[in-house]
Order: structure tokens, then C-alpha cells, then sequence
């Protein structure tokens, strides 16, 4: 594995998805980019990241719900989901854990920690290291 | 013992007649038909006790009194039955039965006597008499008793009276047969008398029972109507609680039928009536007094109680007639019926108070669902703009020299550009709704080209249609002009034109038509998008509502457009409609009057020659004399009394002593200026509560004083905008061999570098200066084309400045531009903390509309005080 690891971001804001893979790759990560649920299952088939950063709201299905098929495939399950989203109200969070992310981080990011963050997350991981059956 | 029985038998005699005279006298007084037979029953039997006693008290034989008693006697029985007859029909042939059996009896024992029969044969003849006797007066008993056990309580009670008063006297008259006249014991008398003395309240109550007696009959009912009520609380079938509530009026009176009309004299709801008698009542029933009245019905007089019933969502009429049974009549009666009436009517009424609470209840939590919703969605949607904003600024912010190649660098700079306007086109959006929440979104009305502006909106949202590849198609080359705000017109169709192209798929249309009507515009935009479902299409107009909501909502937006549309187009006096079907498309219309008429009249004020008329006082304050005698010649035109303060500290202490309706406020003033003046009257208790209208500079071309901008622009300035707006005045220039010179006026740089990088390559001449004193200076020395002037600047300020230019011969025809921060009247209301109710901008307002907007914030304060 070259440097520290490929997230996945997923993230239909073409602004937002530029400025996260920038602030990422300066961190050392790999990133690969998704635009939809869709695009992002199909980017889990062919390269499976060591994170995905999953905005919740997207055209078509939503960021939560893919979370949730992520996360009862037992292919994808083992991968930490973080939630990336503007929803910061009261609850949302709850919202985004229920659904089976791992962490919660709101827009917008801060780009002097952020990459810290992830990090953190990626560390955090009980999953990290097992191998996974495919 | 023995001594006793005729101080009782006299006794009886007397109380006999009392009931006989008081029988008699009470019939007289109500003259009713139907209580006549019973009145003529107790009178004669009254009659008959006390001739008999009469006998007994005097020596002589009085004449023909025997066969007058008899008479009296057989009348009694007679009249009862007759009685009998007319409450409850006898067969005809019993009655002649009964006719001839009493006749016959009588003759016989008339004869009896006169032929001095002996003993034995005469008492058989009186006992066979007194059974016939007893026999007719019994029967009409023994019915009325039968009839009770069907009829509500105060009826009932009624009958029984009347049935245990005559069925009393055949008992003693028979039990004397039997047993007095062959035992002539004290003791018997004694009972007999006592039994007699208490039968004849019985009868009296029968005849006309006192109040207190109705009531006690009544009280069996209203145990029974307790249930009615605690029903009213919860049914809610308004109808039938309407039903049982006359039920349980003519319970409570003993009344035979009812009829209640509605306010407008239908019959809403009977009893006991057929069809063609409520008609009959309903013709009379509007002229019925509250309380007791006589109806005919069907050729006879019955008497009648009616009762207005009145609430605050039904008011009624309540008539209740007496029926065969149906005891007295009285004021007891009208009142109950009242108080049963109005707690039925107060049940009715709070039922349709705590429906119409609990609508509006619900109303209110969906409009507070929708706002709380709206909230989360407002707040995603600040944060996502914001996030490239933060985030490309802090990246560049840490960037190490050379981190970033050139190329990265711009595209990260244009990120954080397109988020920023994307930013302030939402805050707009938020703004301009507040403002038409508030009413404060004025138009600006102009004669403009429905084709002119179709095709700018066609030009704008060109490339985002090309991206999705949806074909733009628009006829709108004949519509001509119409009478609108151009901003305004172009800011719907541009939100239902992109709204359209959001929800087209790839390869659709998008097709923009106006077609001109009499007095009408109609602007279609059709798209062949996912459309919209019937349920859904009133709901998309309202704010803060949007069809797909929550985390996974496909399209981006804040839920305004369509509102802040539909409200433009009604604040036009047009509206906005949509037809649609789902997965075909839809089509929004425009809808705009041509002219838009005039705005509705405003209460007419009493009109003052002189400022010392009755209308309301305005305080003018100005120190300008030919400024002030324009405003109060206008003022007094229009109805209002006013009083011209000429400085700062006058306008203050006046204020004070004279209470002024509404103040008139220039705000260059000597001594105290006006935004002080401002302060303190409003820190003042006094004078807090009197509105302030701020006339920073009169438009008033007939003193040649008219010192109005020509135009303004609100910040952040499109320079496209700005020379579009530059162009369209067609200034005149100076000098033919340079551009267009322009003075522009801004503390700060930024502001005076961005106007200059604006205009210069648009051809203008600029010359930037950094404070009012060096603009007032520069434009007498440069004589510039135009001016861009900002008006809030520390120290000589953008009012000053324009003063002084106009009190300069060389500059007082140099057209000035004013910039503000936002709109004029919203930066100055910030600045006065919304302490000041209205700001007018110079140049764009009439001086009509001074006069109406006086009228309307002197209207207002009116209406709260």
C-alpha cells in the first residue's frame, strides 16, 4: 500500500469535491471521486478505498441510504463511512450514525484539521489491517 | 269528637267556594277556550258544597235549591266528560249513553222525591243516581291517569292532579254510600271531611297550577336533561343536538309541540307539528313577542311561548305551543326555555370555537413545521457555498510558495467566486421575501418590453440549458409593452425558466410564449420536465415549501423561487398558474395586467385651508424655507395640519409641546442634524411613539430646487450592470475627444478600484476620489459627466457632497449616481436601528407618494392608539 491509504469521496458539488481532494492529497492520501451512489458502488467494485467520505445529500439515492447498503454488504461493511454534509442541525448527526457512519464531520470543513480528522477515523478503525473475503 | 264535624264540614264548604270564586275569577282573567269545561266542573261542584252547607246554616226552606243542587251536581259530571271530550275524543255513543244515564237518573230521583217514595225504593233510586254519577266522572279519572303514564313529567303531573282530584271525590262520595249514611259515625265524618279538604288543592292545581308547583314538577326532567348537556359538550351533529334541544324546551314547559326557525326564519327543526301548521307559525313567528303569545292554528287560539335564541355562530327562534295537557303558561316557563336555549347555543358555539382552534392550531404548526424545515434547508444550503468559500481561502491563505501552480491557484479563486455570488443570490432571495412578508417591496413600475426581456432570460440561462442539452424555444416577438417592474419580470421569468430547465431531463425543451390578451399578459413557460402531481401543485407556492425534502432531496434550492414569484406577480395585481401532469410536463403562467391599475384610494382626510384646520398635525421639519413651504402646501392639500420646526433643537422641543401625528424629518439640519434629532426622540418617552418619515431632499423641480439623484445601484455592483445603466442615460459630454468622465466618490479603495476596473475598459474617463471634501473640489475643477457618489463616508459625507455640488453654479446640472451599501432605505433603516418608519430615496419617489405615505403611517399609528 503507497502512502497513507485511498478514501473515497463522495460528493456531487464539483467545488467541494476539488477542494476536499485537494486538501486531502496535500495530507498525502489518494482520493477518488464519486458524483453519485452509483458512481460510488461502482468505484467500491473495481478499487475499495480505506474511507469513504460520503455526503448525504445527492442526486438520486441519498447519502444515507447507500451508508446503509454499504453497510450490510458484508463486501463493503468493514470500510469506515464518514458523513460530509451541510445538514448541521440537531439531530443530524444522529441521523448519520444511525445509518452506520463511523464519524460525522460538517460543512463547512475546516482545512487546517480536517485532514487530521480523517486520519483519525482511518486509525480508528477496528476493521484496519483484517483481511477481507471478497 | 262529635263537635268537630261541622266546624269541618264548614270549613270544607268555604275552602269549596274560595276554590270555585278563585276558579272563575282565573278563567275570566285568561279566557282559554280549552281550560273551560274544567273551570265550569269546579265551579259547580264547588256550587254544590256550599248550597248544600247553606241549607244546613238556615231555618227556612230555601225554594228550588234541592233541584238546583241536583242541577249543579249533574252539571259537574257533565262538564268533566265534556272536558274529557276535548282533550281525548269520546265515542259518540258513550257520550249519548252517558247524556241519557245521567238525564234519566235525574229525573228518576226527582220524581222519587216529589212522589215521596218509600224508603227502601228511594234509597235504591239515589244509590243507582250516585253510581251513574260516579260513573262519569270516574271515567274521564281513570283516562287522564292512563294518558300521564305517556307523557313528560310536567304534563303528566298535570293530569294526575286532575285524576286524583275527581277520582277523590267519587271515592268519598261512594265510600259515604256505602258506609257514612248507614254508620253515622264522628269519626268517619272526621276522615271524610279531612279527605275532601285535601282534594281540593288538587283540583286548583289542576286547573291553573302556581309556579313553584310547575317547578317541582319539572324537576324529574331536568334530572334526565343532564345528560342532554354533558351530550352537547361532545356530539357533533349539529342537527340533531338542535332536535333533542327542542325535545327537552318543550319537556321542560309541558308544551304539546315546537318549532325552531334559523335567523332567517326557516324552520329549521319540529315536534309534534305537521308540515302545513310550521308554515302556518313561520308566517306569524317573525312578529311573536319574547314570552307568552297566542297562535291560531287551525281555527283555535293556543297558546304559545316564544324565545329568541342568540350565539355567536347561530341565533334562532324557539316556539313552543301549549298542548291539550299542557299546564300554565308563564314567565317560570320563558325563563327555563331561555336558559336551556342559550347553554345549548353557548355549547354550540364553543364546539365551533375550540374547530375553528384547532384549525388554526394546525395551520400554524404545519406554517412552523415549514419554517423549521426551511431553516435546515437554508442552513445546508448557506454551508455548501460557504465551505468552498472557507476552504479555497484557507488553502490558499496556507499555501507555501509554490505549493499551488498558477492554473490550481485561478481555479481555486473561481471557486470561491461562483460560491460567493451563489451566496448572495440566496441571501437576495431571503431578503426579498422578508421584504414582501413585511409589505415593504415597492415596484418600480416602467413601460418595458415583454420581448426585451424574454430574450435577456433567454440569454442568461442559455448555457445552463446547452449543458443539459435542452432546446430553448420562445415566442414572444408580439407581446409589446406593459406596464411592470423590468427587475422584477425578469426575476420570475428567469426562476420559472430555470426552475423548468432543473427539472427537464437531458435532450428536453423548454419553450417560453407570450401571448397578449385585452387586459391581460399571459408569459407560459412550458418544459417537458418530471411534472408535478394535482395534490402537490396549490402547495409549491407556498414559502419554505418544497416537494422533495429532507437528507436525499434531488434538487438543490431554497424553497422561494416559486413563492417570491407568485408574490411578485400578485403585487403586480397578476398571478402565477401551473398545469401539469406527472412525467409529461408542466406549464407556469404569467400572468400581468397591462397597465396596472391605480392604487385603491386612501381614506379621504378632511381637508384644512390652513394649517390650522382639524386633520392630523404633522411636525415639518426643515430648515430649506422654499423646501419647507413645499412640503406643507402638499401636506395641507392633502387634509393635515402642520407646524415647520427649522432646526434640529426647534424640532425637538416642539415635538414635546405640540404631540405631532407624524414627523417630517430632513436629515442635513443646522445645529442638532437629523440623525440626532432622530435619537433623541426617540430616547425620549414623550415623543418615542410619534412616526418619523425621513424627506432627506425633496424632489421639487417647481423651486428649481431639485437636488434627487438621477439613479442608484446597490452593492456589490455587476459591472455589466452599471454600464448598461451609464449607457442608458446618454450622457452628455463635455469634452467630444475623451470618454465619458466620471467622478467616482469611495472611502474605500477596493470599492474605487473595482468601479475604475468597471468602467474604463467600457470607454468611461475615471477619476477616483477618496473623500467628499476632494469630490467637491475635483468636480468643480474637472466638471465631470457624471458622479458616483457613495453616500456613507466618515467626515464630509455623500450629502453633503451632493449639497454642495448643487449649491455650485458650475455643478449644479452634473448628474449624480448615488452607490449605497444595499438599497438606500434598508441601509439607513439599519443604521437607525428601525427607529425610523420610512426613508425615502431621492429621485425615485414623487412627491404624491410622500403625501401617501404619510397618510398611511398616520393611519397606522390611529389604529393602534
Amino acid at each position: 500500500m503507497t502512502g497513507k491509504g485511498l478514501i473515497l469521496v463522495v460528493e456531487d458539488n464539483e467545488a467541494n469535491q476539488m477542494l476536499v481532494r485537494a486538501v486531502l492529497e496535500l495530507e498525502g492520501y489518494r482520493v477518488e471521486l464519486a458524483g453519485s451512489a452509483d458512481e460510488a458502488l461502482e468505484q467500491l467494485r473495481d478499487s475499495p478505498p480505506d474511507l469513504i467520505l460520503m455526503d448525504v445529500q445527492l442526486p438520486g439515492e441519498d447519502g444515507l441510504s447507500l451508508t446503509r447498503r454499504i453497510k450490510a454488504d458484508p463486501a463493503t461493511c468493514a470500510i469506515p463511512v464518514v458523513a460530509l454534509t451541510a445538514h448541521a442541525m440537531t439531530g443530524d448527526r444522529e441521523l448519520a450514525l444511525n445509518a452506520g457512519c463511523a464519524g460525522y464531520i460538517s460543512k463547512p470543513i475546516d482545512t487546517r484539521t480536517f485532514g487530521l480528522q480523517v486520519t483519525q477515523y482511518l486509525v480508528d478503525n477496528p476493521n484496519r489491517g483484517r483481511v477481507v473475503a471478497l | 269528637m262529635k263537635e268537630l264535624v261541622p266546624y269541618l264540614q264548614d270549613a270544607t264548604a268555604v275552602a269549596f267556594v274560595a276554590l270555585g270564586v278563585v276558579t272563575a275569577l282565573t278563567w275570566l282573567r285568561r279566557r282559554d277556550r280549552s281550560l273551560a269545561f274544567l273551570a265550569l266542573a269546579i265551579i259547580l261542584l264547588s256550587a254544590v258544597s256550599g248550597l248544600g252547607r247553606l241549607q244546613a246554616h238556615i231555618s227556612i226552606m230555601l225554594p228550588f235549591l234541592g233541584p238546583i243542587e241536583l242541577l249543579a251536581f249533574v252539571g259537574t259530571a257533565y262538564a268533566l266528560l265534556l272536558y274529557r271530550n276535548s282533550l281525548i275524543p269520546l265515542p259518540r255513543r258513550w257520550h249519548a249513553a252517558a247524556l241519557v244515564s245521567l238525564v234519566a237518573a235525574s229525573v228518576l230521583i226527582v220524581a222519587a222525591l216529589a212522589l215521596s217514595l218509600n224508603r227502601v225504593l228511594l234509597t235504591v233510586i239515589a244509590v243507582g243516581f250516585v253510581l251513574v254519577w260516579s260513573a262519569c266522572v270516574a271515567e274521564p279519572a281513570l283516562r287522564f291517569w292512563l294518558a300521564a303514564r305517556r307523557l313528560p313529567a310536567v304534563q303528566a303531573w298535570r293530569l294526575r292532579s286532575l285524576s286524583l282530584g275527581f277520582g277523590g271525590i267519587v271515592a268519598v262520595l261512594l265510600f259515604a254510600v256505602s258506609v257514612g249514611l248507614l254508620v253515622r259515625q264522628p269519626v268517619i265524618q272526621v276522615v271524610v271531611e279531612v279527605v275532601v279538604l285535601a282534594i281540593i288543592p288538587l283540583l286548583y292545581a289542576s286547573f291553573s297550577p302556581p309556579a313553584w308547583l310547575r317547578r317541582q314538577w319539572r324537576a324529574e326532567e331536568e334530572e334526565g336533561l343532564r345528560g342532554f348537556m354533558e351530550d352537547l359538550l361532545v356530539s357533533e351533529d349539529r342537527d340533531a343536538l338542535a332536535s333533542r334541544a327542542v325535545e327537552w324546551a318543550m319537556r321542560l314547559v309541558g308544551g304539546g309541540s315546537a318549532v325552531l326557525f334559523d335567523a332567517s326564519g326557516k324552520p329549521t327543526t319540529s315536534r309534534g307539528l305537521e308540515a302545513a301548521q310550521v308554515a302556518a307559525i313561520g308566517v306569524d313567528a317573525a312578529g311573536l313577542d319574547e314570552g307568552l303569545n297566542r297562535i291560531r292554528l287551525d281555527g283555535v287560539d293556543r297558546n304559545a311561548l316564544s324565545v329568541p335564541v342568540k350565539g355567536l355562530t347561530a341565533s334562532a327562534n324557539l316556539v313552543v305551543l301549549a298542548g291539550p295537557f299542557t299546564p300554565t303558561f308563564g314567565g317560570e316557563e320563558t325563563t327555563r326555555m331561555q336558559q336551556l336555549m342559550s347553554a345549548f347555543v353557548t355549547a354550540l358555539d364553543r364546539r365551533q370555537l375550540i374547530q375553528e382552534l384547532e384549525q388554526s392550531n394546525a395551520a400554524l404548526m404545519e406554517a412552523n413545521k415549514h419554517k423549521s424545515v426551511f431553516l435546515a434547508n437554508m442552513s445546508h444550503e448557506l454551508r455548501t457555498p460557504l465551505n468552498s468559500i472557507i476552504g479555497f481561502s484557507e488553502l490558499l491563505t496556507d499555501a507555501r510558495d509554490g505549493q499551488f501552480d498558477e492554473a490550481t491557484r485561478k481555479r481555486f479563486v473561481g471557486q470561491i467566486m461562483t460560491s460567493g455570488k451563489h451566496l448572495l443570490g440566496l441571501i437576495n432571495d431571503i431578503l426579498d421575501l422578508s421584504k414582501v412578508e413585511a409589505g415593504q417591496m415597492e415596484l418600480r413600475l416602467n413601460v418595458m418590453s415583454v420581448a426585451e426581456s424574454v430574450d435577456q432570460v433567454i440569454k442568461t440561462v442559455e448555457p445552463l440549458a446547452a449543458k443539459k442539452s435542452i432546446t430553448l424555444k420562445s415566442s414572444a416577438a408580439d407581446a409589446g409593452d406593459v406596464l411592470a417592474d423590468p427587475g422584477k419580470v425578469k426575476q420570475m421569468l428567469l426562476n420559472l425558466v430555470s426552475n423548468a430547465i432543473k427539472f427537464t431531463s437531458e435532450g428536453g425543451s423548454v419553450t417560453i410564449s407570450a401571448l397578449r390578451l385585452k387586459d391581460m399578459l399571459e408569459i407560459s413557460v412550458a418544459d417537458t420536465g418530471i411534472g408535478i402531481a394535482d395534490a402537490d401543485q396549490k402547495s409549491i407556492f407556498q414559502e419554505f415549501h418544497q416537494l422533495d425534502q429532507g437528507p436525499g432531496r434531488k434538487h438543490e434550492g431554497t424553497g422561494l423561487g416559486l413563492a417570491l414569484t407568485r408574490r411578485f406577480a400578485l403585487l403586480h395585481g397578476g398571478d402565477v398558474r401551473v398545469t401539469s401532469r406527472v412525467n409529461k410536463g408542466s406549464v407556469f403562467t404569467l400572468i400581468l395586467p397591462i397597465r396596472v391599475g391605480a392604487p385603491p384610494a386612501l381614506a379621504p382626510v378632511p381637508v384644512a385651508k390652513n394649517g390650522h384646520g382639524s386633520g392630523p398635525l404633522v411636525l415639518v421639519v426643515e430648515d430649506d424655507p422654499a423646501a419647507a413651504e413645499l412640503l406643507t402646501r402638499q401636506l395641507v392639500a392633502a387634509g393635515y395640519r402642520t407646524e415647520v420646526a427649522r432646526t434640529g433643537s426647534e424640532a425637538l422641543a416642539r415635538a414635546r409641546q405640540l404631540q405631532p401625528a407624524a414627523i417630517t424629518l430632513d436629515i442635513i439640519l443646522p445645529e442638532v442634524d437629523g440623525w440626532e434629532v432622530i435619537t433623541r426622540l426617540k430616547s425620549d418617552e414623550e415623543t418615542s411613539r410619534i412616526p418619523i418619515v425621513v424627506v432627506s431632499v425633496v424632489d421639487n423641480p417647481e423651486l428649481g430646487l431639485a437636488l434627487g439623484a438621477i439613479d442608484y445601484l446597490v452593492k456589490p455592483i455587476e459591472a455589466s450592470d452599471l454600464i448598461e445603466r451609464l449607457n442608458r442615460f446618454n450622457l452628455k459630454r463635455v469634452s467630444a475627444q475623451d470618454g465619458i468622465r466620471v467622478l467616482v466618490v469611495d472611502d474605500e479603495p477596493a470599492n474605487r478600484t473595482l468601479l475604475t476596473k468597471a468602467l474604463e475598459p467600457a470607454g468611461f474617463t475615471v477619476f477616483p476620489a477618496s473623500g467628499g471634501r476632494e469630490a467637491i473640489e475635483l468636480a468643480k475643477s474637472l466638471q465631470p459627466d457624471l458622479v458616483l457618489l457613495d453616500l456613507m463616508m466618515p467626515e464630509v459625507t455623500g450629502f453633503d457632497v451632493v449639497e454642495a455640488l448643487r449649491a455650485n453654479e458650475s455643478t449644479r446640472d452634473t448628474p449624480i449616481m448615488v452607490l449605497t451599501a444595499t438599497s438606500l432605505s434598508e441601509a439607513d433603516k439599519r443604521l437607525l436601528n428601525g427607529r425610523v418608519s420610512k426613508i425615502l430615496s431621492r429621485g425615485s419617489v414623487a412627491t404624491t407618494d410622500i403625501v401617501g405615505l404619510l397618510k398611511r403611517v398616520v393611519a397606522h399609528r390611529n389604529g393602534l392608539t
